[in-house]
């Protein structure tokens, strides 16, 4: 069974190339940078994304992740599909991961629309043999019939996306994580895209899926948490969650900023509902 | 759906130290040769589309550079030039190889796949085969001009020639190493992409390529055999124009390969989860 277990989670972007401490930057803006002395020369700034996040996922999860800009949505989701590397702390997988951060990875405008769905189907998972069973498919959802062998360079922002999206939702994953880029195209293919997904996150044993809509998530969520500044402080059914949220940010508009170093600025953090 | 491990690493754990998943990283990402076979084709497509000749571009001029040089020098040196044009074009041939690798090497990480390596835990070997295969496509129709220069030289076919296939192998096999670390290096300092594109214009200078080792007197032919660069050109070049490499050429070759490698592997081990948080 898949399952994910995160310990003690931090994980920190140094900003390299940074002007480092405030002093400097202001002492830099009065002096206009000449006269200005040794600069700390020392560790870059660093950015803490998430900040002690301990969390469980079990197989039949279908987990929802909201926040604001900068609570670290995307942050939690990349160190889940093992890009980012938690600088402190564990991340347990146990299952095949299946990230859709962007819907075409390996997308090249120049390449016809047959060769696309070769590349990212093949950057995706899956086999050439598996591509060439699901081809039709494929075709037929993305709707894009002649086009497709046309450079992608003709299609239009809306086909883009329709590929990439039915090449992306053709695949068989274990663990589903799904970042909020899946936008959609008209008001029709919405809708065929709903059904697709759901189809898709019923083939897969765990999905965690970052989004600022509340309607996806109550829609494709079992489960949600809320993070705030990298801090995981709510965990429950959506509906309680998006309620916590909802509350949260009546309280304290445009809390935005991501956290840095020094000072993480605190919320009135809310109690955590009991975990489902 | 089979699982690419190439393209998704499994997360480090109590079984999976940072240095098996070095190891994991080296080996899955060369064995996933068609997804680093697209994308080496892909991207010399992408450089060549609509224009008429493709490739053949770099080709003719290569080839007006190599004539041109090896006229006027064969005539300054007092050198024959059916021997000297071979000699010069094999080696211009691996130098154009070498150069291209390295400089995009420098940028591989943080520029041409930093996409890539941000959506998926990919194997940084996979996209330094990509790099080096690119290369090797536009080393091949290069090989043009030699095949050209070896009718007009009279180049024999001898039973050296098929050693230029070991030779080349390990040429790719060293050039690996050198894009996994030149990559991550520039990612971290990108100073280092302009010290290796200055060190490139003298190491052209340094290498037997334009003279030959014999042409060198006393001291200086004995320090032109520490220029790692002239082994690896020497055992591409000397079973093209039909001698067998000399067997110190072969150790040096082996020995550099294991010690970059061993280099590579050690980086892998210690930074490979850094070198996302440096693009």
């Amino acid at each position: 069974m898949a399952q994910i277990v995160l310990k003690n989670v931090v994980a920190e972007f140094p900003v390299y190339g940074s002007q480092g401490s405030l002093r400097n930057a202001l002492f830099g803006r009065v002096v206009g940078g000449v006269l200005r002395r040794q600069p700390d020369a020392g560790a870059p700034v660093v950015v803490r994304a998430l900040d002690n996040v301990s969390l469980a996922i079990n197989h039949g999860d279908q987990l929802g992740i909201i926040g604001h800009n900068g609570a670290g949505k995307s942050t939690l989701l990349r160190v889940l599909a093992g890009i980012y590397e938690p600088s402190q702390g564990s991340v347990t997988v146990d299952g095949r991961i299946s990230p859709l951060f962007s819907t075409s990875p390996g997308l090249d405008l120049d390449d016809t629309g047959y060769e696309n769905i070769m590349t990212c189907g093949l950057m995706l998972g899956m086999t050439a043999a598996e591509i060439a069973r699901k081809l039709p498919e494929i075709e037929a959802f993305s709707e894009l019939s002649g086009y497709l062998a046309l450079p992608a360079r003709t299609y239009s922002t809306g086909m883009l996306v329709r590929l990439g999206f039915a090449i992306a939702t053709a695949i068989d994953p274990e663990i589903l994580l799904l970042d909020e880029e899946i936008g959609a195209g008209d008001a029709r293919f919405a809708r065929h895209a709903a059904e697709r997904v759901g189809k898709l996150i019923e083939r897969a044993s765990i999905m965690v899926f970052a989004s600022h809509s509340d309607e996806l998530i109550r829609q494709m969520c079992n489960r949600a948490i809320l993070l705030d500044h990298g801090r995981l402080i709510a965990d429950g059914p959506p509906a309680d969650v998006l309620d916590i949220y909802a509350r949260m940010s009546k309280e304290e508009p445009a809390a935005a900023q991501p956290a840095a170093e020094a000072g993480v600025a605190g919320h009135p953090a809310a109690a955590s509902v009991g975990a489902a | 759906m089979q699982s690419t491990l190439a393209l998704n690493i499994p997360h480090r754990s109590a079984a999976l130290s940072r240095y098996r998943i070095a190891v994991l990283d080296i080996l899955s990402g060369m064995a996933a040769f068609r997804i680093w076979g697209r994308l080496g084709w892909r991207d010399t497509k992408r450089r060549y589309r609509r224009t008429a000749f493709g490739p053949f571009w770099s080709t003719a001029s290569l080839a007006i550079f190599v004539l041109t040089l090896g006229l006027v020098w064969s005539n300054l040196w007092d050198k024959d030039p059916k021997s000297y044009l071979p000699y010069l074009t094999s080696g211009m041939l691996c130098w154009v190889l070498f150069s291209a690798i390295c400089s995009e090497a420098c940028c591989s990480f943080y520029y041409t796949y930093e996409q890539l390596i941000k959506q998926l835990r990919i194997s940084y070997t996979l996209l330094a085969c990509a790099t080096v295969w690119r290369n090797v496509i536009v080393f091949f129709h290069n090989m043009i001009i030699y095949v050209l220069v070896c009718l007009y030289a009279g180049v024999a076919v001898t039973a050296a020639t098929p050693l230029v296939i070991p030779g080349f192998a390990l040429m790719y096999l060293n050039a690996l190493w050198v894009v996994m670390l030149l990559g991550a290096g520039c990612a971290r300092y990108r100073d280092l992409q302009q010290l290796v594109g200055n060190l490139l214009q003298i190491a052209l200078f340094l290498t037997p390529i334009f003279w030959s080792v014999d042409q060198l007197k006393g001291r200086a032919a004995v320090l032109a055999q520490f220029n790692p660069v002239y082994h690896v050109i020497a055992l591409v070049r000397e079973p093209l124009l039909g001698h067998a490499p000399a067997p110190l050429h072969w150790i040096a070759v082996v020995l550099i390969t294991l010690a970059g490698w061993a280099l590579t592997v050690a980086m892998l081990s210690k930074l490979r989860h850094r070198i996302v948080y440096w693009l």
